[in-house]
């Protein structure tokens, strides 16, 4: 991921920068979410296997893109001072938005996270045969 | 937890005195090691274990230098990965060996991780890093990845044990066909390093023909002009490969003279793609012949159920080694 565009309402902004800020995070974790986040069970006796950040992917400071944001300030007057919440708002849509971008750069859909290499040649037809 | 000794020798020789006692482990950057003692990995119920301090600035006239001598690189196995990465004869002379080095773990690591460490470091296979599982290389009877989850396992020698061998340097001193000293109390020997990794289907409980305190003492590698090292990883930085391969080139021109082909993370070994190599000899290396030698390269794979997927990345891997090898040529 190159770059990411987050359009957000969260009512008044009553500190733009750490609005940003939450927004960032979300984005990140959303990210993380798309691309690598996976527990792994063995099928047999359902240990986790991976429950270590070793082998536990979950994105690096080498794996975040850019990340602008904007908000839109719509005022409704819900509460006193206007501001609704954000920080997991942000982390809503951005894995599905990863994932539109995959589709839109290959042609195929994928339905689960995390979109792994392997799931992505799957999805492409390109897996040497017999295997699933 | 147990307790475990610390001994910082002042020289080789005493560090390889107290690497002969029963329970020693040589320690250098530590990181495989820490992890292995805090996994339960390290001989449960053995002797009491103590930690031989190899990380001392008084080893590393002996055992953290680098020289060059007749056409070859001597490296000591103390040597940083990160010095590795960055240093210009390793570059010019061995450049699949810097590539390893500097695309490994994370600055950090690289800063603490050592050549030999890196080397004789135990596969990253989660039965065998978990003590719930006593799996066939803890000496147990059952591999529980090639029924289990091997999504990362191994695509070739993986009847009896599914690991992959975790080293990068390893893998490209294949490439580049090293050889390595080794020494113990008791004398020294050299090996090829085609001798040195020992296959899960001779061994399932090792990884190399490491005697108990034996040591690599130096790495002597042949200087070569083409060479070249590609990974393929899901994140950035800090993960695992989950294809490699490191390629070493003789040509004439863009004639291939010789040719040594490894992959990695395909194995429990680095392991040579001898059909690829074959391929390419007399051949101008281009887009094509890369490409058909890195099919070659795949070929006879064994994939386990959810792991063929290795295939088409290992090619890849190697078709991208091979073309970066001869940029410039």
């Amino acid at each position: 991921v190159l770059r990411v565009l987050a359009v957000h309402d969260c009512g008044r902004p009553i500190n733009r920068l750490t609005v940003a800020s939450q927004i960032n995070g979300g984005v990140i974790q959303g990210i993380s979410f798309a691309l690598h986040e996976q527990r792994i069970l063995d099928r047999h006796t359902g240990n986790m296997l991976n429950a270590d950040l070793e082998h536990y992917r979950i994105a690096g400071a080498r794996d975040i893109p850019v990340i602008e944001s904007i908000l839109i300030e719509r005022y409704l007057g819900r509460s006193n001072v206007d501001a609704s919440g954000i920080g997991e708002p942000a982390t809503v849509p951005t894995a599905a938005a990863v994932a539109n971008a995959v589709h839109h750069a290959l042609g195929v859909r994928l339905r689960e996270a995390p979109l792994t290499p392997a799931r992505i040649l799957a999805a492409l037809g390109r897996l040497p045969g017999g295997a699933r | 937890m147990r307790p475990i000794g610390w001994v910082d020798p002042d020289d080789a020789k005493a560090a390889l005195a107290e690497g002969a006692k029963a329970g020693s482990l040589y320690k250098a950057g530590g990181i495989d090691l820490i992890d292995r003692l805090k996994e339960g990995l390290q001989e449960p119920g053995g002797p009491p274990l103590q930690l031989v301090n190899l990380r001392r600035p008084a080893l590393e006239k002996e055992l953290g230098q680098l020289r060059q001598e007749k056409g070859a690189l001597l490296l000591g196995p103390l040597l940083t990965l990160s010095r590795l990465a960055a240093d210009e004869q390793v570059v010019r002379q061995a450049r699949a060996l810097a590539l390893a080095a500097g695309q490994a773990a994370t600055p950090q690591v690289r800063a603490a991780a050592t050549l030999g460490g890196n080397l004789c470091q135990r596969p990253r296979c989660w039965y065998l890093r978990s003590d719930l599982f006593h799996c066939r290389r803890k000496g147990g009877q059952h591999c529980f990845a090639i029924p289990g989850e091997h999504e990362q396992h191994a695509v070739f020698d993986n009847e009896v044990c599914a690991v992959v061998h975790p080293s990068a340097t390893g893998c490209a001193l294949l490439a580049l066909g090293a050889r390595l000293h080794l020494r113990s109390a008791g004398g020294e020997r050299t090996v090829a390093i085609d001798d040195f990794f020992v296959s899960s289907a001779q061994d399932p409980t090792r990884e190399n023909v490491l005697r108990a305190g034996e040591l690599i003492s130096e790495v002597r590698v042949t200087a070569r002009a083409h060479s070249g090292y590609e990974k393929i990883v899901q994140k950035q930085s800090f993960d695992w490969p989950l294809a490699e391969a490191a390629v070493a080139l003789e040509l004439e021109g863009r004639e291939v003279r010789e040719a040594r082909v490894v992959l990695g993370h395909a194995a429990p070994t680095p392991l040579r793609a001898k059909k690829a190599e074959q391929f390419l000899l007399g051949r101008a290396l281009d887009s094509a012949s890369a490409a058909e030698a890195a099919r070659l390269a795949v070929g006879g794979a064994t994939p386990l159920a959810r792991n063929a997927y290795k295939l088409p990345l290992l090619e890849a891997a190697v078709k991208r080694a091979l073309l970066s090898a001869v940029e410039g040529a």
